[in-house]
């Protein structure tokens, strides 16, 4: 998993949007004169993806992933920058380079509504001209994995959302591409349908070395996918690291869960940072850098009914909310480079 | 031509699904059909009210004009057939952003959406022309030449090409500006001059509708080879039809590059 198939080098996307005021009267003054705003979506994003990678892109809603991902896949040309994908420049080699490339987009479907997915896939297997025999045999294969071998031959209206997006999926991947670019592929699925997709995706990265790019506002499929994470705010990049690294973020503080056998008072625990507590349990936070973590513990121990204590790390949400709100870039290896 | 090939086999599948996806709804399948022969139907008789009460088109008679009208009408119905769903395809598409999905095919993207084009309620103004066209053939004891069907051929092929020109300038324009969707008419008010016989207009109209923007290959041309009264024109028409093949495709490819998407 050494080689490197995306290269991305000072990438920049400048976009001009209109600005219009509130109101009818602007709206009939736009008729004659247009205000126009310089949007940078992105401002300068290099990155590396090795193959057979997962790796995760995440960002609150208009950071630029979006746009990142449309000129990684050559949808759109950028105002800036170098992209390496394959041997290929995506926006000007798009043709080629598209062939050995899958993408799912959670939000927008490629299947026929009144057909049913086969028809679809077999358009496909025109379309990438996929041997007959390969075909055959993908398609048995994904049929099982996904558990769609009924549903391939009723009309895609009468499927549900779930099973649909079993079929997007087989779509995306029925030509075997070496990138797939998945963009939230789970949204508004159940937790069964997530987990057989998920599990899909790892299936497909271990046994064909596929290199899967997912876009995502689960953190759930971050922390079950991704090998690497990549997250992106205001157009730059403010965290590129592994999983571990990304759970460890606060590495100087810890929560930590316990458990009562009897009720105990609010006020007793008042030395305490109190994230949240119950009747029976309470979670405390705890800063290693300020407190002897083991002597804390002690002390608790002490002073309190316990029936169980669990030490944590910060988890995953709080860590990324305190990213998206604080403009600190990390980069590679934890080093940390105040930006703003 | 690995590519033509693949689009061409593309079309055929793209047809296929069209006509399977259709006929899920029979009641509107069939219903559609009749619309489409009856209004279809309504062209050649609004013709022959105005040939029969007035003095008509000079150096053209009724069943000359029958002929004309046969003729237009099935071209009206293959023209329908084949790309009758591109406009509607690509101005929705632009403006969800679906658009994005056929920048990810192997294709040329102007290729795909003329691909996605067929429209099965063409086939009604087909089966209309088809019997207006025999029907003239009956009564003007139509002469066929060794030349007649070659030139035929090539007269509808230049006439698609030209056809798919216009499309791709629409789709150019729909790129640019998103939503823009009185164009259709514009575009069809001008290809409606198409409809009557070039040598009824001015000169200047005439040579731009033999040479500039040749409409006179859809209709007229075949019209008058079938008649055996055929003129030079049609070669500059034939050669007008590739190259605004050609300006249309230099366009696409400039307006693409202008392409936005959609938020994401």
């Amino acid at each position: 998993m050494d080689e490197i198939i995306i290269k991305v080098q000072g990438l920049r996307k400048t976009f001009k949007k209109l600005r219009k005021k509130e109101g009818f009267l602007s709206s009939f003054r736009s008729l004659l004169i247009r205000d126009f705003e310089r949007i940078h979506s992105v401002k300068g994003i290099d990155m590396e993806i090795r193959k057979g990678e997962i790796r995760g892109i995440i960002g609150p809603n208009g950071a630029g992933k979006s746009t990142t991902i449309k000129m990684l896949s050559g949808i759109l040309f950028p105002t800036e920058g170098t992209v390496d994908v394959m041997g290929f420049t995506p926006w000007l080699d798009r043709e080629r380079y598209v062939r050995h490339l899958g993408v799912l987009f959670g939000q927008k479907s490629q299947l026929w509504w009144d057909l049913p997915p086969i028809d679809t896939f077999l358009l496909i297997k025109e379309m990438y001209r996929i041997p007959e025999e390969d075909f055959k045999a993908r398609l048995n294969r994904f049929k099982s994995m996904l558990q769609i071998e009924r549903i391939i031959y009723q009309p895609v209206r009468t499927l549900s959302l779930g099973e649909r997006m079993k079929c997007e999926l087989v779509c995306a991947v029925l030509h075997e591409p070496p990138l797939v670019f998945l963009d939230e592929p789970t949204i508004g699925l159940d937790i069964v349908s997530k987990e057989t997709i998920r599990e899909f995706i790892k299936q497909m990265s271990r046994d064909k070395q596929t290199t899967f790019i997912v876009t995502t506002h689960d953190l759930a499929d971050i922390e079950n996918l991704c090998d690497r994470v990549t997250i992106i705010n205001k157009g730059t990049i403010v965290f590129d690291d592994s999983m571990e690294r990304l759970s460890s973020y606060f590495s100087n503080r810890k929560v930590v869960e316990i458990k009562f056998t009897q009720p105990v008072e609010e006020k007793l625990l008042d030395s305490y940072k109190v994230i949240s507590s119950g009747a029976m349990s309470v979670s405390i936070e705890i800063d290693t850098g300020e407190f002897d973590l083991k002597k804390v513990i002690f002390e608790i121990l002490d002073r309190f009914p316990v029936l169980d204590v669990n030490i944590m790390n910060i988890p995953i949400e709080e860590v990324i909310k305190h990213i998206y709100s604080h403009e600190e870039k990390v980069v590679g290896y934890g080093e940390k480079v105040g930006v703003g | 031509m690995q590519t033509v090939a693949g689009l061409l086999r593309l079309y055929v599948y793209h047809m296929k699904m069209g006509i399977s996806s259709a006929m899920i709804y029979r009641a509107d399948f069939i219903t559609g059909i009749f619309v489409s022969i009856f209004v279809s139907g309504i062209g050649p008789f609004v013709q022959f009210l105005y040939f029969t009460h007035t003095r008509g088109y000079p150096e053209w008679t009724l069943n000359q004009i029958l002929l004309f009208q046969g003729l237009l009408l099935l071209w009206f119905g293959l023209r329908d057939l084949l790309f009758g769903q591109v406009r509607n395809t690509v101005m929705d598409m632009v403006w969800k952003g679906d658009f994005d999905r056929l920048l990810l095919k192997p294709y040329p993207t102007v290729g795909l959406l003329l691909c996605s084009g067929f429209q099965l309620h063409g086939i009604g103004s087909c089966i209309a022309g088809v019997l207006v066209t025999v029907l003239a053939f009956h009564r003007l004891d139509v002469s066929i030449n060794l030349w007649t069907v070659p030139l035929l051929i090539v007269a509808l092929i230049c006439g698609v090409v030209l056809f798919m020109a216009i499309t791709i300038f629409y789709c150019s324009i729909v790129i640019m500006l998103i939503q823009i969707s009185r164009i259709s008419e514009l575009f069809d008010r001008i290809t409606d001059f198409a409809n009557y016989p070039v040598n009824i207009y001015p000169l200047a109209l005439r040579v731009v509708m033999i040479v500039f923007l040749p409409f006179a290959v859809w209709t007229y041309y075949p019209t008058q080879i079938l008649l055996d009264r055929l003129d030079y024109g049609i070669w500059f028409a034939l050669a007008g039809c590739v190259g605004v093949f050609y300006l249309s495709i230099k366009v696409w490819y400039l307006c693409l590059k202008m392409y936005t998407s959609a938020g994401g």
